[in-house]
């Protein structure tokens, strides 16, 4: 049982078979990863309360993040030509955690998306988010 | 279109064996140091400081100086380590060459941060930085209002 800390962290894509860390994040999140649920109520249900049941699905969420954006950086570059072109399959991609040993998030992604903000009191920033398509998968190492 | 790995780098699972392999030991396959990349986008690598050419084509589509190849392996080190941008300036200056279990830095082989500050090769941001997770450098005292006690 541990306070894993965030400094450290990388967050890697899949680029010609291998993943490349992508540079210069300045912090992320993911999720949520949630069960899909289903209204069932009826109509000689006498308690006002809407009752609900799992539909056995789960939704994988999304992970996003910021960072500081440097058009130039090949990384950066590589993001926003994803994004541009999209692929025809899902992307695998990964969280390394700062702990040590390392512990991983892995998943596939799809729907990329990449936005910029440009502000007089803060460095060029960029925002980037996909959708997960299935689950992620947890490597619990202790 | 080829490039060569200039490190061992992390691959995805691709098949079950290896998905059961990282479920259990939270390790990713590699791909083994020099290893040449056959893919349409190794190009991209070399301009990640990954990788360098391993064929004329990757070479003419990265279209790469040996000054900036030497640049983005520099760069790449930085994100390797997962340095935070706000700590980019004391990588640099070897003040730090990593993080601590806790977050603090590890020290690099430059200790002398007031030097660095004072002679400008790093700002004021990074000095504070650097009071915050190095020791006081030999040769120098604290000001009365910042000692302890």
């Amino acid at each position: 049982m541990a306070v894993v800390r965030c400094k450290g962290t990388t967050f890697k894509v899949t680029i010609a078979t291998v993943l490349t860390p992508l540079a210069q994040i300045i912090s992320m999140d993911f999720g949520p990863i949630k069960m899909e649920t289903v209204e069932c109520d009826t109509l000689d249900n006498a308690s006002p309360g809407i009752p609900k049941m799992n539909t056995g699905r789960v939704d994988g969420g999304k992970v996003s993040g910021e960072l500081y954006f440097d058009p130039a950086l090949a990384g950066h570059v590589s993001y926003v030509g994803l994004v541009e072109a999209p692929p025809t399959t899902t992307i695998a991609c990964a969280i390394v955690f700062a702990n040590s040993p390392a512990s991983t998030m892995s998943y596939n992604a799809v729907g990329f998306s990449f936005s910029g903000t440009i502000g007089l009191k803060d460095g060029l920033k960029g925002k980037f988010d996909m959708e997960i398509s299935g689950l992620p998968t947890f490597s619990m190492v202790s | 279109m080829k490039a060569k790995l200039l490190r061992t780098e992390q691959r995805p699972p691709q098949n079950k064996d290896e998905q059961c392999h990282f479920n259990r030991t939270g390790t990713l396959p590699t791909v083994p140091a020099g290893t040449v990349i056959d893919h349409p986008a190794a190009w991209q690598l070399v301009r990640m400081g990954m990788a360098e050419p391993a064929d004329d084509e990757c070479c003419d589509r990265a279209d790469m100086t040996p000054e900036r190849m030497a640049a983005a392996q520099k760069a790449q080190e930085k994100v390797r380590l997962g340095i935070h941008p706000d700590d980019f300036q004391a990588f640099d200056a070897k003040l730090l060459k990593g993080y601590q279990e806790d977050g603090t830095w590890i020290p690099g082989e430059e200790t002398d941060y007031v030097r660095l500050f004072n002679e400008g090769v790093i700002n004021k941001a990074t000095y504070k930085n650097a009071q915050d997770n190095l020791p006081l450098p030999e040769g120098y005292e604290y000001d009365d209002d910042e000692s302890e006690g």
